[in-house]
């Protein structure tokens, strides 16, 4: 094809030798002329070839996935339709460039980023299947395959009112809370990442893929310059003179190379909304330079003369864009409450929150807000429990409690409320702990999501239980107080010690994601369990039970098995007995000793209420063996040891009884008063069965104080100990234990 | 290696294994030839290409290459890609427009090594035909002749438009490598990423 003679005389010209060498810059002498053809190239190949040979080669797959068509490109990698051939149905897949083939670590870091994205699930977020790799280790994203347009051409679309335009933001706003609730940042929110659905919902696209894809980025490049000033660079020349990508919707700590925080996402939001709403970027845009000054300067353009867009709004908006982050909003969920309020409507809504103020004493939820001021990179962690704990909530709470009309509620309230509340406060400082100690790295990785998945299960608790609350009906109210109590301890997601030793999660992204699932629906079914739905508890766990014995993750299935087990102990004790026994096995073949210990106690329970003493007793040596490997849970040990004394007591070994009650009564005094309750009637009943009526009236005395104080004094706990009192203070001939 | 009209003439009567044997040549020159100037429109272009080639019965010239003939058909289907895009039905000259200002998505650019990064930058600014020229004389190895065949100019002015292609890009090259220092005013970071590249491109000579 080439003549070199004739390429010669042509290669003589000019200063081409330089030229020639630049254009062929990186051929590495295998003769490829660049730019080699990558992964995305070779699929496209593929994808091409079986369109004009139909009668060629297999269809193109990514992952499981059989590739439909291209569906366009963009800044983090092309993104294809594709048929799932498992579940049937289409979507989209993403393939994220910079696989980080040089830089496993990054690539790992990216894949548990993924797997945050894939536990997202939010009407308002475009939902994520699944992350997995291709055999050239591409790492690819399935996810929700939406029809419809990106909001950037909703917007020039066609002319939209204002109030038209607010109401799509919000919704694409109530996204990033949601992601920002759950430790998520967006990183990179503008308009082209947000889809408006053909059926009108609104999703945000690409969650944290932008930080993703850099850390995936070539890592020697990375020594030399701040990297997002790099792709900053690479941006500005590429887009010279047209308006800028991405650049332009970055909040000033991001530009200058500081880790992204919800507030940077806000601070996106706002320059998107600004564009929405008044038809121009709020910074001059001409250039990089002016982008840059303007925004590190807090110059925001005024609004457009004759605009209808009223200046409440406006105002709302510029708090969003203040260079300093602290000044901003204080969350996404506290933004979008002032997007969603004409002054109006505020004024009425702030009147509502003082009068609630004083009703409720909110104090508490300042001091969750207070807590986490630490340093600005961790995600504030108050907002990532603002929806699950708020005044807001708080109220729906203590109205449906009120309004079941039970005598004791507002005592019940009264007595939930703080608990509740400075769980909210533990959680937020220990989540706080958790992201400062692993961005100082005072922890490994493996510990970080250790505590961190500890921490969302605990988030799913409390909000399980808030959330039924909220629904209350009288058996509920009864329950609420001890409920509140025995919500799982923050404290055990610090125990790094019991997390490490505990059965690790799976390996595969996918399942591990789908245990995480498991794990909080699980504690949320445990909190309707302690509110003594028991049914309902049981039709959330059953399906969890088929799933893990389906997917073979023992550890999953014997956490299932006990809440399964327990759930069941009111409706077929029988079963749950099997039940119970099958969890216990289970946990201890795996070493999972919380789940063996909570296993054995519940079955101890189980036989000492349904009147087999005698059976209890004998479980005794191996429970107390189980609750001894799970030393820092004080509550169990206390449960294991009252009703140890409470099973010898039925069946008249009143020297264990002695020795069990009081050992549990040690241990409750560390424990919040409702635990104390029935181990001081026990131990009333104990002195009445030995003829020290004397101390059986100070024990049952003092059961009385303690459930008032546990309970209030119009709560069946408190009747049922004063009733106990009276008994035995009217002298009547002891009755035998048979309760 | 059989002879790519004999191949094309098989396809044409109904060989597909002549076809794949023309698309497994030639993709990858196709690919490089799209990707640099339409983006991610290029897997459609190369199936359009491919496509007009089985279903035009036109015979090449005498003496032309079939690489020749083949990128004339590809330049034909790129120039009518941008005349598509333009809404007004204004003009478009290849011989004056640049990618950069019909502005496809640049994203492939961004996994490229800097050099490179910067070359493909430049050969975006300069005008389409520049680009093409530059492209198939130094990826392609292509002759004078052969390029005067894809533009349907004679081999004379072709040379011409070579060496004038090159004193485009090389301005072109010189502008991007300073133009950093344009921004430097805001980031100052940025200047030193730029002598960066400037010594990288300095240690190619």
């Amino acid at each position: 094809m080439t003549g070199p003679d004739d390429r010669a005389e042509s290669e003589a010209d000019a200063p081409s030798a330089q030229l020639a060498a630049t254009v062929r810059a990186g051929d590495t002498g295998r003769g490829d002329p660049l730019p080699a053809p990558d992964a995305d190239d070779r699929r496209d190949r593929e994808l091409v070839k079986a369109r004009l040979f139909r009668s060629r080669g297999g269809p193109v797959q990514i992952g499981r996935f059989t590739v439909l068509a291209r569906l366009g490109e963009g800044g983090m990698g092309v993104v294809y339709t594709a048929y799932d051939d498992q579940l049937g149905r289409k979507v989209a897949v993403k393939l994220l460039r910079g696989d980080g083939r040089h830089d496993l670590v990054a690539r790992a870091r990216l894949l548990r980023e993924a797997q945050a994205m894939a536990r997202l699930s939010h009407a308002n977020i475009v939902a994520v299947h699944e992350v997995g790799a291709t055999e050239d280790q591409q790492v690819f994203i399935a996810m929700e395959f939406v029809r419809g347009e990106t909001l950037d051409a909703w917007l020039k679309g066609q002319v939209h009112g204002w109030r038209e335009i607010l109401g799509e933001f919000i919704a694409a706003g109530r996204g990033l809370a949601a992601a920002h609730r759950a430790g998520l940042i967006h990183r990179d929110f503008k308009p082209h990442n947000v889809i408006v659905g053909e059926d009108g919902i609104v999703k945000v696209l690409d969650f944290g893929l932008a930080r993703a894809s850099e850390r995936a980025e070539d890592a020697a490049d990375r020594v030399e310059a701040p990297a997002a000033k790099e792709r900053l660079l690479d941006v500005a020349l590429t887009h010279a003179g047209a308006v800028m990508g991405t650049p332009a919707y970055m909040a000033p700590e991001q530009h200058e190379g500081r880790p992204a925080t919800a507030r940077s996402d806000q601070f996106s939001f706002c320059v998107s909304l600004y564009e929405g709403l008044y038809g121009r970027h709020p910074f001059d845009c001409t250039s990089l330079g002016s982008l840059l000054s303007d925004v590190a300067a807090g110059r925001v353009r005024p609004p457009p003369p004759g605009t209808r867009v009223p200046p409440w709004l406006h105002r709302v908006v510029l708090r969003g864009l203040e260079v300093d982050p602290a000044r901003r909003w204080e969350s996404m969920t506290d933004l979008l409450a002032e997007l969603g309020n004409d002054p109006a409507a505020r004024r009425r809504r702030w009147l509502t929150t003082a009068a609630l103020t004083g009703l409720v004493g909110a104090a508490s939820f300042a001091a969750a807000s207070l807590v986490p001021a630490g340093a600005p990179a961790c995600p504030d962690a108050a907002a990532a429990l603002a929806d699950v704990w708020s005044p807001a909530r708080a109220e729906a709470v203590r109205k449906a409690m009120f309004e079941t009309n039970v005598p004791y509620a507002a005592d019940a309230w009264e007595r939930v409320q703080p608990r509740l509340g400075a769980y909210a406060q533990a959680w937020v400082a220990m989540r706080g702990e958790v992201c400062e100690a692993h961005r100082a790295a005072r922890q490994s990785d493996l510990l970080f999501e250790l505590r961190s998945a500890c921490l969302d299960t605990r988030r799913a608790s409390l909000d399980a239980l808030v959330d039924v609350l909220g629904e209350a009906d009288a058996v509920a109210v009864e329950h609420a107080v001890v409920a509140a109590a025995t919500l799982p301890a923050i404290a055990a997601c610090g125990d790094s010690e019991a997390l490490t030793r505990a059965p690790r999660p799976p390996a595969a992204l996918t399942e591990r994601a789908r245990v995480q699932a498991h794990r909080e629906a699980l504690a949320r079914a445990g909190a309707l369990e302690r509110l003594g739905w028991s049914a309902r508890s049981l039709e959330v766990v059953g399906p969890i039970v088929a799933d893990a014995r389906r997917f073979d993750h023992p550890p999953l299935l014997a956490e299932a098995l006990l809440r399964l087990g327990s759930a069941q102990v009111m409706s077929a004790p029988a079963e749950a007995e099997a039940t119970l026994a099958e969890a216990m096995w289970t946990a201890i073949s795996l070493g999972h000793s919380a789940v063996a210990a909570g296993a054995g106690a519940r079955q101890l329970a189980l036989r000492r209420s349904t009147g087999r003493a005698r059976e209890a007793l004998d479980t005794a040596p191996l429970v107390l063996a189980l609750t001894h490997r799970v030393a820092g849970d004080a509550a169990l040990a206390a449960d294991v040891r009252a009703d140890l004394g409470a099973a010898a007591l039925a069946a008249g070994d009143l020297g264990r009884a002695h020795e069990h009650l009081h050992a549990a009564l040690e241990l409750e005094r560390s424990l919040a008063p409702d635990t104390l309750v029935a181990t001081l009637e026990e131990l009333a009943d104990l002195a009445e069965r030995t003829g020290d009526r004397a101390a059986a009236i100070g024990r049952a005395t003092q059961a009385v104080a303690a459930a008032q104080a546990a309970f209030g004094a119009g709560h069946p706990h408190t009747a049922r100990a004063r009733q106990h009192l009276a008994r035995l203070s009217a002298a009547e001939p002891p009755v035998p234990a048979d309760r | 290696m059989i002879d790519e009209q004999q191949l094309l003439t098989a396809w044409r009567g109904g060989d597909e294994d002549a076809g794949e044997a023309l698309f497994e040549r030639y993709y990858d020159s196709l690919s490089r030839f799209f990707r640099s100037k339409a983006g991610e429109q290029a897997p459609d272009l190369i199936q359009r290409t491919f496509l007009v080639l089985l279903e035009t019965q036109a015979r090449m010239r005498e003496g032309t290459t079939f690489q020749a003939y083949l990128f004339g058909v590809a330049r034909n289907i790129l120039l009518e890609h941008y005349r598509g895009k333009r809404r007004d039905g204004e003009r478009f000259d290849p011989t004056e427009r640049s990618v950069e200002d019909m502005a496809p998505t640049p994203t492939t650019l961004l996994a490229q090594a800097h050099e490179t990064r910067l070359l493909l930058q430049g050969l975006r600014r300069i005008p389409v035909e520049s680009q093409m020229i530059l492209e198939l004389y130094y990826w392609e190895n292509m002759t004078a002749k052969d390029i005067g065949d894809v533009l349907e100019i004679p081999e004379g002015t072709a040379r011409t438009r070579i060496r004038r292609a090159k004193q485009l890009l090389e301005a072109q090259l010189a502008t991007l490598a300073a133009s950093p220092a344009l921004l430097q005013s805001t980031i100052s970071d940025l200047e030193s990423w730029a002598l960066h590249l400037r010594d990288a491109l300095k240690q190619r000579k």
